[in-house]
């Protein structure tokens, strides 16, 4: 598993509460990194903030889906507290991530709930829940 | 050109009344010529009187023949009815403006009135940009203290039952925030004027099914009780589901909310030739005959829905009617202070008309 979150208090959450459900974490904190960590461990899953440093998530999940077989059917989870804009919409129209999620909106033990979700079946389409 | 008698006959008429007045002023003929313009309209049209009178505006403003404004002008012309709007103009040197606009149908053609807006359409854009990216902005720390308390609610062995008691006290605090942020983002979307409208077949039925799960606890609580008077096999309509699942969400919260224990709430959908019906009723505390008129304004709350349930914003029946209208759709109510309430949408069967947008409803 992979998380990609800049905010640090958030992304310790979800590790922590990820690694509490058996899962081993792998964390970044920007687009690049996070970039760099896939494509050297190929987690089962990403956990993907959009607004970051360096690297927002989006760009990131376009390297990934267009760079190799793999990275384009890792299941992809955003998590976000932007709302879907257009710019957005598109990206999530062509890069086909599992999960469109607003951070605020859900319980971490919901978070958790997706990425079980995702890593126990193949990927499926779309399911946007802002 | 038209002829200069016309155009002189109606300088003589109006210059003397519009000359010196502070807004735009101007008499179209039914040719679309300018018969009379004041000083402001020629300024307002970065042009000059001289320039304008005689000529027509399609002459001066190419393409103004595929504007709203000129539609209306249009219709006011043939169908001689006093019309108003907003209508954002390009002008020929690239740059815009916005302008509010009066037209009064005359012997001679049209009058209008305009008044430049720009400045207060810049403030009201600003104002809700503003909003956008500060509710952004506060929804990351929010998550935080949300997510914190799920870890500390996920092992309250270590913790009394009055710390427990405080951590949910935090929790309804924290939901009842992101709420209010929601609301309010989805306000300055719907003012910005950048909802999208993206319609998919839906399954009213089941979408209001769905809006009663989300308020289970609260009627669960009040035992309150819930009658759905609607058959299977109901067409699907064309819409956007986000706007709909608002829709059905706040009528069918405000209805637990606002009825007082052991009531009821009745749902039910009646087919028409070219709507569907949808009303949601209650045996609750009803709108005061006084607030009727106000009920959907933003921010507004009657004085006995802020003692029932003092945590509304206030932005909820405000946001149902801005979206539905936005959306093709209708709301109307009845209601009897002590009584009850129902609130009727009508959606038309041929469904939504899409939009492009830049944003939808969170």
């Amino acid at each position: 598993m992979l998380i990609v979150e800049d905010e640090a208090p958030l992304r310790e959450v979800l590790v922590r509460v990820l690694k509490g459900e058996g899962f081993s974490v792998h964390q970044a904190a920007n687009g690049e990194e996070g970039l760099a960590l896939a494509r050297k461990d190929q987690p089962t899953a990403i956990l993907l903030d959009i607004a970051m440093p360096r690297m927002d998530g989006l760009t990131m999940l376009d390297h990934l889906r267009k760079e190799s077989e793999w990275g384009r059917s890792v299941p992809v989870l955003i998590l976000t507290n932007l709302n879907a804009d257009d710019k957005i919409l598109r990206n999530i129209m062509e890069n086909q991530p599992a999960y469109y999620l607003v951070k605020a909106d859900w319980h971490a033990d919901e978070i958790v709930q997706r990425v079980r979700e995702c890593v126990h079946r193949s990927r499926r389409p779309l399911a946007v829940h802002d | 050109m038209i002829e200069d008698k016309i155009v002189q006959e109606a300088a003589a008429r109006y210059g003397s009344m519009f000359d010196h007045i502070l807004e735009g002023c101007q008499v179209i003929s039914p040719s679309f010529h300018y018969l009379y313009v004041n000083e402001v309209v020629a300024r307002q049209g970065h042009s000059t009187r001289e320039k304008l009178l005689g000529h027509t505006m399609m002459e001066k403003y190419p393409g103004i023949e595929n504007t709203p404004f000129f539609a209306k002008l249009r219709r006011c012309m043939e169908k001689r009815m006093a019309d108003q709007m907003e209508n954002e103009f390009s002008f020929p040197d690239g740059s815009t403006g916005w302008f509010e606009l009066r037209l009064e149908p005359i012997p001679e053609g049209v009058f209008i009135l305009s008044l430049d807006i720009t400045e207060r359409k810049n403030l009201d854009r600003a104002k809700n940009e503003f909003v956008a990216v500060a509710s952004h902005q506060l929804r990351t720390p929010l998550t935080a203290v949300r997510w914190y308390v799920d870890l500390l609610r996920a092992k309250p062995a270590g913790l009394s039952a009055l710390q427990r008691g405080y951590l949910r006290q935090v929790e309804a605090s924290t939901s009842r925030m992101i709420a209010l942020i929601t609301a309010l983002l989805n306000v300055s979307r719907i003012e910005l004027g950048s909802l999208a409208l993206l319609p998919e077949p839906c399954d009213i039925s089941r979408m209001l099914d769905d809006a009663l799960k989300d308020s289970t606890s609260l009627i669960r609580k009040k035992h309150l009780k819930v009658s759905r008077r609607y058959r299977s096999g109901l067409p699907s309509i064309a819409a956007d589901r986000k706007i709909l699942e608002t829709v059905f969400q706040n009528l069918v919260a405000n209805a637990a909310n606002y009825t007082p224990a052991k009531g009821k709430i009745a749902l039910k959908i009646v087919l028409r030739a070219k709507t569907m019906e949808i009303s949601v009723a209650d045996t609750g505390i009803g709108i005061p005959a006084t607030a009727r008129g106000r009920i959907f304004n933003k921010f507004f709350r009657a004085d006995n829905a802020r003692e029932e349930n003092p945590e509304g914003s206030g932005l909820g029946l405000y946001i149902v009617k801005s979206v539905l209208e936005q959306a093709g759709g209708k709301i109307r109510f009845e209601s009897q202070e002590g009584k009850g309430t129902t609130f009727f949408v009508s959606l038309p069967l041929a469904g939504m008309k899409g939009r492009t947008g830049t944003k939808s409803l969170s």
